[in-house]
């Protein structure tokens, strides 16, 4: 380390030449990052999720699906067809798109008295009342299109366009919605949705939120600093360092081909807010020092040797919180949390390094401004003083009420919820949200349940047991009406049948299915394509989901679950659930694991970290025991006040226990020091009067780059935001209070065993 | 100037003699029709497997036996499945207008709309129209042939044609024929779709002599733009065989295998 100082107070030019090379490098590589809103990202490549989800796609056409609805008085009016025929057209021309139905493109199985045809549900548009009256009752009464491509009520229109697996579904998205923009329905609205729409729209404000968010919490930055400093290079410095910090992290994800996502969207802001705190610490001693009489050199010198270790540390337990999150499943995570410590790292060797460096080559500034006017240092050390004064008296009141409050916060625990739903990123009144309710209001929903089923799919028995699935899979009342080669194979008996509705059944022995099939291919409907494959191996069975809500996925996977024991548990089968909605819940899972593993993983590195430096054991146990319980206070708010852990909020206790524990370590290592000339009451008394002046004023400026947050558009930010505020308080709070009163309790007992011994001797 | 035009003329007279010098050898309507004698028909009796492979990779196999008939009025066919077992009997009779296809499972024959006919043929990468050229009416008929080049195609002397359709209702905006120069026989055919994209590369292969007649019992048709692909493998083919109209009726149909 002091070879390292020696080095840096040597050659400061050096060191500033090579800070400058690294951060152009990187600057060019930071231009490559862009955000990505794609689920998968979330998932290891080889996760079993995404497999199923990928094959699906690939086996069965588009597993992404765009949907472009029309609401209307009376969608059965020539004016209202033609709409949709022309939109069907439109999008169907847009490259990406597999294929387009609705009503206009949709295909029946039409039985006559001569044999049967695949038509087109609307042949011509009828012209006379009469056409149209039939139309609107043959449609309407027909489920295979109620809930999917038209409104029980005749309201709405749906357009469903498959995302060809080989594009990027964004892309597509986007290309649909510009066709859109430039388009005019004769009458109604159109409306836009599905995952590819969401992900695009979300990638786009989420790029915007945070032009709006980093020039804030840039500028707030610099306020705070100017408030501290009063002087230009006291804002400038640490402001370089920041900015430093975020181009080498977005150029480090650059030349790894990372992408920002909606889960580190936010890794910008953090380490603005806390990356600045290093810079405070050096340049604050270096005034201290020239104030104190020193030269230049002495003054970086002496800095570098006091200041540099706690500096460290505190930096060393941040880096430390964030990377716990590398032993979460969730990719996204994994690399939120890595790539966030770097950042941090790299703000805390710049603050050792670059700015010592500068100090170094910059002349000694005119005037240092004492640090603040006496009258507010007055009111905070009056504030602390009382809070000394409170802890030393009524210790074992501020411990019983910490205990209280850790009993209320454990009790709200158990309701606490996961939610991985990416449409809660969007806040109610904004465009997609409005679409996406729509759509699920008027139609079955927009994201679908995907069943794959690998056996002999021509077997009866088999069949059979489909169709019995399919049908109680209905009678849940969570998906609408499910599709699969079942209602192909009972529509083409059917119509052999003249059209009999009693004639809606499976055909009954595995010779009739496979002519049945065969009929079809004959009769060049590809509608089979979607639903089985070539080799009759699988067979994909279909159901839009109606809630996609948490609770509601979560009671519709094991509905299938026990459905699926029902009815293929004893056939020689195998199968499987995919699509967005389970993608989403497998999600939810791995945030939980992820969140007590890295949880864990955080807490014990930390205890570690400060074990090491302090070299206490009651040190490190107490600093460990208060941040865990900020968290737990942190999950037991949540639970209280309903806010799930969803893919943001899940950072928080990894931030809480990195960032947070710093306040009990200021505090204890001040202990530690007074000690060594006063008693601990004395001790405790000083650490809090002394260290708590730069806690109040760490915690305010973190606590005030966090509020920044509240100004995002994204509801699950601002939770994030005012949730960090909140640990942030109680982590600085605590260190202030209930550690002192921990310390002196602790040594109260240790006193008494040891009166005891001695008297016993 | 004045050169410049007369130096063309004479550049034209030349490359136009080359031109009519080489078309007397054959000329591109010439070889077609040399390529419709060699694969039309005008009857024949055919056994073949036909492989559908999907863009994923899956297969299905079916074994078919084809039969049919040039009459003065009509084409017709009657196709039989002989294999897997499950649709074993099953049986399709077409003729212009219609299609007819008998399910022995259900004992009885059903019509099939007319429009069928314009899609792919069972399934495959194959179009009726295509499998009709192929097999039975010839290409003359459907397209107006140039001659591009000659060009060694997998080590034989070809004649590379364009063939441009004479109706504006074909699927297909230019095909593009290699035809072997010693058996008259396409070893290579590109089909360009409306837009003038690739669309499919149909390949023939082991090529083996039957009835006097140069055949590919292997032929591969490719789907480039969907990454699907269809194989047919000729194990039986007898040509100009006489066979009775009355083959190809309903009752014929229902009588199954």
């Amino acid at each position: 380390m002091q070879f390292v100082y020696a080095k840096i107070l040597k050659y400061p030019k050096v060191v500033i030449a090579i800070v400058v090379l690294f951060t152009i490098v990187f600057g060019v590589y930071a231009r490559r990052v862009g955000i990505t809103t794609d689920i998968k990202a979330f998932f290891p490549e080889d996760h079993p999720q995404v497999i199923s989800y990928d094959e699906i796609g690939e086996k069965f056409g588009g597993a992404d699906r765009i949907m472009v609805a029309l609401t209307t008085a009376d969608v059965f009016t020539v004016t209202n067809l033609r709409s949709i025929e022309q939109l069907t057209q439109e999008i169907q021309q847009i490259p990406g798109v597999t294929n387009v139905r609705s009503l206009t493109t949709i295909e029946e199985i039409a039985g006559s008295d001569w044999g049967i045809e695949v038509v087109p549900l609307i042949g011509e548009i009828p012209t006379d009342q009469q056409g149209m009256d039939l139309l609107r009752e043959r449609v309407l009464g027909d489920e295979m299109y109620v809930g999917t491509i038209v409104s029980s009520d005749g309201t709405g229109a749906l357009h469903v366009a498959e995302v060809d697996p080989d594009y990027d579904a964004v892309e597509v998205a986007l290309a649909v919605q510009e066709r859109l923009s430039s388009m005019d329905v004769a009458e109604g609205k159109l409306y836009l949705t599905g995952t590819p729409v969401l992900n695009a729209v979300l990638a786009d404000s989420m790029q915007a939120d945070l032009m709006k968010l980093l020039p804030v919490v840039l500028l707030l930055v610099a306020f705070v600093l100017y408030l501290y400093f009063r002087n230009f290079r006291g804002v400038i410095l640490p402001f370089i360092t920041v900015l430093i910090s975020v181009i080498w992290t977005l150029g480090l994800m650059g030349l790894m081909g990372k992408q920002l996502s909606p889960l580190n969207a936010v890794m910008p802001v953090l380490l603005v807010s806390l990356g600045s705190a290093y810079g405070i610490y050096i340049i604050a001693r270096y005034n201290d020092e020239l104030l104190q009489g020193a030269d230049k050199e002495k003054a970086v010198n002496q800095t570098l040797k006091s200041v540099g270790i706690s500096v460290l540390l505190a930096g060393a337990t941040t880096i430390a919180g964030f990377a716990s999150n590398a032993s979460s499943s969730i990719t996204l995570m994994k690399d939120f949390g890595l790539f966030t410590a770097y950042g941090v790292l790299v703000a805390l060797l710049i603050s050792l390094t670059f700015i010592p460096a500068m100090l170094l080559l910059l002349p000694v500034p005119k005037k240092i401004a004492t640090q603040r006017s006496n009258e507010q240092q007055g009111v905070l050390l009056t504030i602390l003083a009382r809070v000394a004064h409170i802890v030393t008296q009524k210790k074992r009141q501020v411990l019983m009420v910490m205990a209280a409050i850790l009993v209320v916060a454990l009790l709200g625990i158990p309701r606490l919820s996961t939610d991985s739903n990416f449409f809660n990123f969007f806040a109610d009144d904004t465009g997609p949200k409005i679409a996406y309710e729509m759509v699920k209001d008027k139609f079955s929903g927009s994201e679908s349940v995907e069943i794959v089923i690998r056996g002999d799919v021509l077997d009866p028995e088999l069949l059979h047991a489909m169709r019995d699935f399919q049908s109680d899979l209905e009678q849940t009342g969570l998906v609408g009406h499910p599709q699969s080669i079942i209602n192909i194979l009972e529509r083409v008996n059917m119509a052999l049948n003249d059209g009999d509705p009693s004639f809606e059944i499976l055909p009954t022995t595995r010779e009739l299915a496979a002519q049945y099939l065969l009929l079809m291919e004959m009769s060049g409907g590809e509608m089979l394509e979607q639903f089985v494959t070539l080799d009759y191996e699988q067979a994909r069975i279909q159901a839009l989901v109606k809630d996609s809500s948490n609770e509601a996925t979560t009671r519709l996977f094991s509905e299938i679950d026990r459905l699926f024991m029902e009815y293929f548990g004893d056939l020689d089968v195998e199968v499987t659930q995919t699509g967005i909605i389970a993608l989403l819940d497998a999600l939810a899972s791995m945030i939980i694991d992820g969140q007590i593993s890295s949880l864990f993983t955080a807490l014990v590195t930390v205890f570690v970290i400060v074990l090491l430096l302090l070299r206490s054991w009651e040190g490190s146990l107490f600093s460990t025991a208060i941040v865990a319980s900020t968290i737990l206070i942190n999950f037991g708010l949540m639970g209280w006040l309903g806010i799930p852990l969803d893919i943001v909020t899940v950072l928080i206790s990894s931030i809480g226990i990195g960032v947070g524990v710093d306040y009990s370590i200021h505090i204890y290592t001040r202990y530690q020091e007074e000690r060594q000339a006063h008693d601990p009451v004395q001790s405790v008394t000083r650490a809090i009067m002394h260290t708590g002046k730069s806690i109040v004023t760490n915690a305010g400026s973190v606590i005030a780059g966090f509020l920044i947050l509240l100004l995002s558009s994204f509801p699950p930010f601002q939770y994030f935001g005012s949730l960090v505020t909140g640990t942030m308080f109680v982590a600085s709070a605590s260190a202030l209070t209930v550690l002192p009163a921990l310390i002196l309790v602790r040594w109260e007992s240790k006193e008494k065993t040891r009166k005891e011994v001695i008297q016993r001797s | 100037m004045k050169k410049t035009y007369i130096f063309l003329f004479i550049l034209g007279l030349i490359l136009g003699s080359c031109g009519i010098g080489f078309a007397a050898e054959l000329t591109a309507s010439e070889i077609l029709e040399k390529v419709d004698t060699v694969m039309a028909s005008d009857s024949k009796i055919m056994t073949q497997q036909m492989t559908l492979v999907s863009s994923s990779g899956q297969e299905r196999t079916r074994e078919i036996q084809l039969q049919n008939k040039r009459t003065a009025s009509k084409d017709l066919m009657l196709v039989r499945f002989l294999s897997p077992s499950d649709v074993r009997g099953t049986g399709l009779l077409m003729d212009d207008e219609d299609t007819w296809l008998y399910l022995p499972a259900l004992g009885r024959s059903r019509r099939i709309a007319g429009h069928a006919k314009k899609g792919s043929f069972m399934g495959s990468d194959l179009s009726y129209d295509d499998m009709e050229q192929l097999g039975m009416t010839g290409f003359s008929n459907d397209f107006v042939a140039t001659l591009l080049r000659s060009e060694v195609l997998l080590g034989t002397e070809t004649y590379v044609l364009a063939l441009e359709p004479q109706d504006n209702d074909s699927d297909y905006s230019k095909l593009v024929m290699w035809v072997d120069q010693e058996r008259f026989l396409p070893r290579k055919i590109e089909y360009v779709d409306t837009s003038g994209q690739l669309l499919k590369v149909l390949h023939n292969e082991s090529l083996r002599e039957v009835d006097g007649r140069w055949i590919a019992s292997a032929m591969e048709m490719q789907n480039v733009q969907e990454g699907t692909k269809t194989l047919l493998r000729v194990s039986d083919v007898e040509f100009d065989v006489a066979i009775s109209d009355s083959i190809f009726t309903v009752r014929s149909l229902e009588r199954g295998l």
